[in-house]
């Protein structure tokens, strides 16, 4: 068991290593100066030799990369072209804008993912479950900032419920930061809730054919606790992987969502990260986003053992 | 058990007219046409046929996992075709199924000790914990595991193991019938005879009433007091097990025996040409014409009925009679044995 685990951690502390590497060694390798970017093509050539200087750019690679990783271990990841602040610092305030969001929008995901996929799994072939599953098909099929703009017009523009843009700090105006969080995390659930929907009915309908559940029905164990005790738990295994892919979309940034409706999280930090060319904040934000990925698969997988035994037990 | 004990006793189960439909599209399939059978208490009555052929459906009716389209079951002379939910509940302590695949038929995600638990407190037996965890250990010894097993997962157990505990849990509520599905098929042939011989000692020792089903007829044949010979929905031939293997009536009978291979002395290998036709679509007259060595055009035309013959055996052939010389015990007797 602890021996797992071991091999877990050490597993994912290599992948974080390769992942640093990588992410510096492709932004060596991108062309252009990035002195020549920041001051323009009419830069005086001396101008730029000092910038380079000041940049550590005449340095060679290996050494600069060490420098790097230091500057990682000490939480400096450089300071960004653009804001003239540390990249860490402004994506630590992007992080807190989008796991709230996140946060709000799993638990949405959840709610009506689970409980709708065992609904749509026994009843799936009445005529009044159509509706429910051609709303899912929708959910898959239609992008989440049609939606979006669909949820503005009605809440926003027609009934004046909630913001269309911007959020509140939770910790200035909780209300406010609530209302401004309920339509984009509604429609990243839309989508997400659709494909755990069809994750969970599938998932439920293939364990409800095990025999294991014809021998409970044997003993005599009412339809409910078969579900509860016997089928949830196993069909809620396969799911999870789904799950997690959905935690690491959303922390990952939505960037359409987050520029639709203006927050100001990871997904809109990467969208004008790009548009700027700020190299050291894309560095880092792709160092982020490499870390959330392991990071949640390794939760995943941890969840997974604690669920179930097979794994524990490898 | 002889002849002679049997009609002097109830059955057991006494079944008639059992048939099950199931809707296929716009077809309708009959997976068990019209069995009448009576299983006697204290014996094992093995069920033979190909797969397909419906008998995992019947023992499935009997237990109450499918419902009967039409016909009667009678436990100990009492009417339990269709039990009311508190019924059915009940009968769940009365009987039970082991079913082939051990490794789908327990849940891989519970412990062995709460999984053999789990019907008694379903049923609410036994009131503290303790009394429960000793009916557990009692019952973990009869299959022959040890109490280690109680915190053990199902993946930790081979396949022998596993079936064990399958029994174990089908037998903690004490039942009088066991309707075992095939129950070794999935198992390495040098564990199933282990796990046969425990259901052997057990029935002795639970004084249980098997309904053993296979494809395999060494297996029936080795287990069962009785055999009855399954062929598209019906009985084809039923009686004493040693009778049976001694001198099949039926042409399918005989191909069974004459395809398995301890098949001993001079009986000529009959090998079966074609596929079990489809119970959707069956064919006109003897549902056995299309594979049968002895076929003519009588049998093409009409179907034989089940007919008792000399030595308490039945057999639904039109050739009985020419082909073993047996004669078939008067017709009335048989209307009587129908309409009961």
């Amino acid at each position: 068991m602890a021996k797992y685990y071991i091999r877990k951690v050490a597993g994912f502390l290599v992948t974080l290593f390769l992942v640093s590497l990588l992410t510096f060694a492709v932004f060596q390798i991108l062309p252009g100066n990035p002195a020549l970017v920041i001051l323009g093509v009419d830069a005086d050539p001396a101008q730029i030799q000092q910038l380079e200087d000041e940049m550590g750019l005449d340095k060679p690679i290996p050494l600069r990369f060490l420098e790097w990783v230091g500057g990682l271990l000490r939480g400096d990841l450089g300071t960004s072209y653009r804001y003239h602040q540390p990249v860490s610092q402004l994506i630590g305030n992007a992080f807190g804008v989008t796991v709230q969001l996140a946060v709000f929008a799993l638990i949405l995901t959840a709610l009506v993912g689970i409980p709708v996929g065992i609904w749509l799994s026994h009843h799936s072939k009445k005529p009044y479950a159509l509706p429910v599953s051609m709303l899912s098909q929708l959910g898959l099929s239609v992008p989440a900032f049609c939606f979006s703009v669909l949820l503005i017009n009605i809440f926003s523009v027609q009934l004046g419920w909630l913001p269309s843009m911007g959020y509140t700090p939770f910790s200035q105006d909780p209300v406010a930061c609530l209302k401004s969080l309920t339509l984009p995390s509604v429609a990243i659930a839309f989508g997400s809730a659709a494909v755990l929907i069809r994750y969970v009915k599938v998932s439920v309908i293939q364990q409800e054919h095990q025999d294991y559940v014809k021998t409970a029905q044997s003993k005599g164990v009412p339809a409910r606790k078969i579900l509860r005790s016997h089928v949830l738990r196993n069909s809620l295994i396969p799911v999870l992987t789904i799950f997690g892919m959905t935690i690491t979309d959303v922390l990952g940034g939505s960037i359409i969502i987050e520029n639709v409706f203006s927050l100001p999280g990871i997904g809109k930090l990467v969208s004008t990260s790009i548009n700027s060319r700020d190299l050291p904040l894309i560095q880092g934000l792709v160092l982020y986003l490499a870390i959330i990925v392991v990071v949640c698969n390794f939760l995943v997988d941890v969840l997974y053992s604690v669920i179930d035994p097979r794994i524990r037990l490898k | 058990m002889s002849n002679a004990q049997m009609e002097n006793q109830q059955p057991l189960l006494k079944i008639r007219g059992l048939t099950k439909e199931f809707r296929q599209g716009n077809d309708r399939v009959k997976a068990v046409r019209q069995m009448d059978l009576d299983i006697y208490k204290g014996e094992v009555f093995g069920l033979v046929g190909e797969s397909g052929c419906g008998k995992s459906t019947f023992g499935q009716m009997l237990v109450h996992l499918l419902d009967p389209t039409s016909g009667t079951i009678r436990l100990a002379g009492e009417d339990i075709t269709r039990p009311p939910r508190r019924e059915r509940k009940d009968l769940c302590k009365r009987m039970q199924i082991v079913f082939q695949d051990p490794y789908s038929s327990i849940d891989p995600n519970k412990t062995i000790g709460w999984l053999v638990e789990e019907p008694l407190k379903i049923h609410g037996i036994g009131r503290t914990q303790k009394e429960r965890d000793e009916k557990v250990g009692k019952v973990l010894q009869a299959v022959g595991l040890d109490d280690s097993y109680r915190t053990r997962w199902p993946n930790e157990l081979s396949g022998g193991q596993r079936q064990r505990v399958a029994i174990a849990i089908a037998l903690i509520l004490d039942p009088e019938f066991v309707v075992c599905d095939e129950p070794v098929s999935a198992l390495d042939v040098s564990v199933q005879a282990q796990v046969l011989n425990l259901l052997l000692d057990l029935r002795k020792e639970f004084g249980l009433t098997y309904l053993f089903i296979s494809h395999d007829l060494n297996v029936v044949s080795y287990m069962s007091d009785r055999i009855g010979v399954m062929y598209l929905g019906s009985l084809v031939e039923l009686g004493d097990s040693e009778a049976i293997s001694r001198m099949p009536l039926h042409p399918y009978t005989e191909a069974l025996f004459s395809a398995s291979m301890d098949v001993e002395g001079d009986r000529e290998r009959i090998i079966l040409t074609g596929d079990l036709p489809s119970p959707a679509n069956p064919p006109a007259g003897c549902p056995f014409h299309t594979r049968c060595v002895a076929c003519t055009d009588r049998c093409k035309a009409e179907r034989p009925l089940l007919r008792e013959f000399e030595g308490g055996r039945f057999c639904a052939c039109h050739r009985v009679e020419e082909r073993t010389g047996l004669k078939p015990v008067a017709a009335p007797e048989q209307k009587e044995e129908k309409t009961e």
